[in-house]
């Protein structure tokens, strides 16, 4: 069907076993198609129009598969690799338009919401993943997955390959952490309270 | 502090729960649902604690929740002239959009497919355009776009306003006795249009059904999705199960009276409330405000005969009527309702009769408190009792009855396990105390789902007398269960039942005791000849003996124990049961259908002789009889897991690894504890390349119980990644479990060639005298053949590797495992040529799973490859 050589189902392939140089190198390769896919989603842009991230994602997949010979097996690796490159899109974009109507976050207790800006909030949780990542890199994927793709339990939990409750507590452990660090006075001495305990009654 | 999925699974559940609960409720509901797990405790508390605190911190995505799967959304045009506005409904396949026509200046509704479903539209959906009735979804056209993905068809039809009925009932409960009769004659109609032309609808459900109030507060109801659901698998109608026609369940095609089927089963719903469930009781039974009538339109459609079920136009006559006069007490009028339909359409009787009928059993007989492996005839009672209890089947009731050893197997000791574990409905556990010389019993029957006691029980035995105690818990069982007396003609005189007991316990424990089990039945004999029971006993453990050693004359001898029962009673259940074992083993396939076949004259409601039936077809490769023979064992007990799974064995072994799949989906929902349905899944799973699914069901069962079956599944997984190193260690710790498979030396030789090891050879060469050995038992068998031919082939031999596997072909030209070995082994020849002849006449299924064997890479740069698995890949489509 197609001469060209899967170098994407290849890379895949590698990424799953373990070798580091293969994301870096499906993250150049992927990298340009799904910014343009994000990119002409985000121009598109109106009042009220929300966007779909794993929709876009599932469109690039699906793009790349036909253009590139992607194994539909691979979706699940490729979502783990999306949802990173997804979390960089967002963020560029962000970082490049400041005024981009982000969703609230909603529920986020008020002494956080009131100091903080959402977009604000997604750029410092961005930056504390680095340093989650580092620790647990299973767990940065679950937040990518959840908080920047929008993925359901069910689907993060097949995407990574866990057991629908142990995503759940994964997805947990990594609200808990970010939380504390959010929270916590190395982030940005001052501006921060602790959550409001008053509400907890046990 | 990582304690596995399990752990996790119980604390995210507590969290989860204590969390829909008022804030002061939730530390007394964790405390007493840990159930003294301080661990636990503490950690669920915590956990609370912290998402108190967190709020809904991060709950919501960065942007807002989107949809996989999703052809279309909100914004994009389609088409050139349909602008999708958002999406309103999803069913398993398809997706609804609400969307604006822009040509024709209105709003419409947009059916798809989901991704990775079908793209295009099954061409019945023709005809379906063209029926109009005021209660019918207009289709207005077929439409195809072009996506990314490629083309997909879209259906543009009528925007309704309104909610499913589903929705509606969720939400409002059941209708009001006036509602229910205008929706009713409603849908008859509509229905009876659809019909008229020719239309079967084949999905009909109150998901499929629109309800609105108009201006002048009257319903309306219309039937949407018509021809929609294609005939593309036979699991197609699972997810609606319960509207689903027993002839359905058989694997027949739908039909304008399963529609009708489907239909009673919706009006009942609505005018209920509830489902009809198995035995439907008259409608009226459960709302006092509905009439006769309702009986009278409603239960005819429940007919088990297709043709005893009235048309769609009756029911418009019917639903047309004005009531009848009540019937004064509810249950009189429940069984006056029935009886009268039951008496006015004969051909309805039966079925009517056959519903009133109570639900199936399923009983685990649980083994003592304390039982280990070891045991005798304490634990020969119980399973002689649960092999009494087999045969208290009638034509009333199915049973099926788990042993005490298949529950130990299972790790079920309590009635919850055996809930939880294997799906049962009561649990008969019994207690054994030492009294000076006698033992004391006391047993009671528990009701799985309610924990109430159904009937308990106290006896006393003297040691030697305690298969008296089989019988009384047959007895007991048959009680408090509404079954038939046990059969007569299986009597065993007293003082041979201790040994016999300890030579069932034997044979029924495992499949390695049978020199003990033997020993045992020789003495009971000799204390009673004229039992059938020992003989039989003595017949089993024969076959086990043959089947361990494959020495052809203990079959003999097992043949000599047959005929000697059968001289005794032949007609005796026990004695068919264990001659068609012995037949099926021996070969003498027709024979052991007639025994088969009598077994199920006597007990008709008996699921393991169906079963076994299967089984027999299996073995003569004849799939469209077994599939036939689960379907109807299926049909007697859908709630059973034992048909699920050997029919997904079945469908494996044909390379339908879809539904395969789908049958061991089946048997982990109705007995989620069972380790080998994990097993199989895992390794159809793995077949179809889904190695993330496949290791996820593979490490559900090791963390159940390490088995050889999941360790080498493992190791399958692992070859076809290329990490051969880790294959081989999975293969070769399945080799130590059990070292007389061989398939397991094939692997691990295949495993330890690619790694270069000198111990490849030795695999190969020990896997063919394990082959060799198990041929010669039986010559017939194309599959162990083919594996022969593939040993000589890695051994050198080639003109006896070409051979062995040209004789497999020929006697097994289906088995698509033998087609899968052969390939293998031509390749390994390096016949090219002849591998791709036989891979002409492989299914879809088994050329995409050989498109990813490691070891054919070769063939698969040859181009003829692409060619094969491109026109399967259409064959494929048009499923």
């Amino acid at each position: 069907m197609d001469e060209r050589p899967p170098e994407i189902t290849q890379l895949l392939k590698q990424w799953r076993c373990g070798d580091a140089g293969a994301e870096a190198r499906l993250f150049e390769v992927l990298m340009p198609d799904l910014h343009r896919i994000a990119a002409s989603y985000f121009r598109g842009e109106r009042e009220g129009h929300t966007l779909q991230p794993t929709a876009l994602v599932n469109e690039g997949f699906l793009r790349l598969a036909a253009a590139k010979g992607v194994d539909w097996q691979d979706r699940g690796h490729f979502f783990v690799i999306a949802a990173r490159i997804m979390r960089r899109c967002l963020i560029d974009h962000a970082r490049a338009r400041p005024e981009v109507q982000f969703l609230s976050l909603e529920g986020l207790p008020e002494g956080v919401l009131g100091q903080r800006g959402k977009l604000e909030t997604a750029l410092a949780i961005d930056g504390l993943l680095e340093e989650m990542g580092a620790e647990f890199p299973q767990r940065c994927s679950v937040v990518e997955m959840k908080f920047f793709l929008g993925m359901t339990d069910e689907e993060a939990a097949d995407a990574l390959g866990l057991s629908l409750h142990t995503l759940q507590r994964e997805w947990y452990r990594a609200r808990r952490w970010l939380f504390e660090k959010l929270n916590s006075d190395e982030v940005k001495p001052g501006q921060w309270n602790k959550a409001p305990n008053t509400t907890n009654a046990s | 502090m990582e304690q596995g999925a399990e752990h996790d699974q119980r604390v995210m559940n507590l969290v989860a729960a204590a969390m829909r609960l008022p804030e002061d409720e939730r530390s007394a509901f964790l405390e007493r649902e840990s159930r003294g797990d301080a661990e636990l405790l503490a950690e669920a508390r915590d956990s609370v604690e912290w998402e108190v605190r967190m709020g809904g911190f991060l709950r919501e995505p960065l942007v807002t929740m989107p949809e996989m799967d999703r052809v279309f959304h909100a914004g994009q045009m389609v088409a050139g002239r349909f602008e999708i506005i958002r999406e309103v409904g999803e069913g398993g396949m398809g997706v609804v959009y609400e969307a604006f026509d822009r040509k024709r200046n209105q709003r419409i509704c947009i059916k798809t497919a989901k991704l990775g479903f079908r793209r295009a539209l099954p061409p019945e959906l023709e005809g379906a355009l063209r029926v109009r009735h005021p209660n019918i979804c207009m289709v207005n056209e077929i439409h195809t776009a072009q996506t990314p993905g490629g083309e997909v068809d879209f259906l543009t039809m009528e925007f309704l306003e309104g909610e499913t009925l589903s929705r509606h009932l969720a939400s409002h409960g059941r209708l009001s006795s006036e509602d229910a009769l205008t929706v009713a004659r409603q849908l008859c109609a509509a229905l009876a249009e659809a019909h008229r032309s020719g239309i079967v609808h084949r999905d009909l459900k109150t998901g499929n059904i629109m309800v609105s109030r108009g201006a002048g507060g009257g319903l309306r109801a219309v039937i949407t999705d018509f021809g929609l659901s294609g005939e593309n698998s036979e699991f197609a109608g699972f997810g609606t199960a319960r509207y689903m026609a027993p002839e359905l369940w058989r694997g027949e095609k739908a039909t304008k009276a399963s529609d009708v089927y489907a239909l009673g089963v919706v009006l009942y719903e609505m005018a209920t409330g509830v489902g009809p469930g198995t035995i439907p009781a008259a409608p009226s039974s459960h709302a006092p405000g509905l009439g006769a009538q309702w009986d009278y339109l409603v239960m005819p459609c429940f007919a088990g005969d297709p043709a005893a079920r009235p048309e769609a136009a009756d029911l418009v006559v019917r639903a047309g009527r004005k009531p009848r006069s009540r019937v004064p007490a509810i249950a009189a009028a429940v069984f006056a309702g029935m009886a009268a339909i039951a008496a006015a359409i004969p051909a309805v009787r039966h079925a009517v009769m056959e519903r009133l009928n109570p639900p199936s059993v399923r009983l685990v007989v649980l083994p003592l408190a304390g039982a280990t492996e070891r045991g005798g005839t304490r634990e020969g009672a119980l399973v002689e009792a649960a092999e009494r209890m087999r045969r208290l089947g009638s034509a009333r009731r199915t049973v099926a009855v788990i042993g005490p050893s298949d529950a130990l197997g299972h790790g079920v000791r309590s009635a919850e396990d055996a809930g939880r574990v294997l799906g049962a409905t009561h649990a008969l556990a019994t207690t054994l105390v030492r009294q000076e010389d006698e033992w004391k019993a006391r047993s009671v029957i528990v009701d799985v789902k309610t924990k109430e006691t159904v009937r308990e029980f106290t006896g006393k035995y003297a040691s030697l007398h305690l298969d008296d105690l089989a019988g009384a818990l047959t007895g007991l069982v048959s009680a408090a269960l509404h079954l038939d007396a046990p059969s007569r003609g299986e009597e065993l005189n007293p003082a041979a039942g201790a040994s016999y007991l300890a030579g069932m316990f034997l044979i029924r424990r495992d499949r390695r005791s049978y020199d003990d089990a033997i020993q045992m039945f020789e003495l009971t004999e000799r204390l009673d000849g004229r039992s059938p029971l020992p003989k039989a006993g003595m017949a089993e453990a024969l076959i086990q003996k043959y089947q361990a050693l494959k020495d052809r004359k203990w079959l003999d001898s097992a043949q000599r124990s047959v005929e000697a029962a059968q001289s005794v009673n032949p007609d005796s259940i026990r004695v068919l049961l264990v001659a068609g074992m012995l037949n099926q083993v021996a070969g003498r396939y027709e024979a052991a259908l007639e025994n088969y076949r009598r077994v199920q004259e006597r007990e008709p409601r008996n699921t393991e002789a169906l079963r076994r039936t299967a089984a027999v077809y299996d073995a003569m490769d004849m799939p469209d009889k077994a599939v036939s023979a689960y379907r109807k064992a299926i049909q007697l007990d859908p709630d059973f897991y034992a048909a699920y799974s050997e029919l997904g064995v079945s469908y494996y072994y044909r390379g339908k690894y879809l539904e395969a799949a789908q049958a061991f989906r089946e048997t982990i929902q109705r007995a989620p504890g069972t380790v080998q349905s994990y097993i199989n899944l895992g390794a159809v799973m793995s077949d179809m390349g889904r190695d993330a699914e496949a290791e996820k069901a593979l490490m559900a069962s090791l963390r159940i119980k390490e088995t050889h079956g999941a360790l080498n599944s493992m190791g399958a997984i692992r070859y076809y990644q290329e990490r051969y190193a880790e294959a081989a260690e999975f293969y070769q710790n399945a080799v130590g479990m059990d070292g007389r498979n061989f398939i397991y030396q094939l692997n691990l030789g295949d495993a330890w060639r690619r790694l270069g090891k000198a111990g490849a050879h030795d695999a190969y060469q020990r896997g063919m005298e394990l082959a060799l050995e198990e041929l010669k038992q039986n010559p017939k068998r194309g599959y162990t053949r083919a594996f022969v031919g593939y040993f000589a082939a890695r051994l050198g031999d080639r003109s006896r590797a070409k051979d062995e596997i040209e004789q497999a072909l020929q006697s097994a030209p289906a088995d698509v495992k033998v087609i899968r070995r052969a390939v293998l082994t031509y390749q390994a020849l390096g016949e090219i040529e002849q591998a791709f002849d036989v891979m002409g006449n492989a299914t879809p299924e088994v050329l995409g799973e050989l498109g990813r064997h490691p070891d054919l890479a070769e063939l698969r740069r040859d181009a003829r490859f692409a060619q094969l698995t491109g026109k399967a890949g259409i064959q494929n489509g048009a499923r």
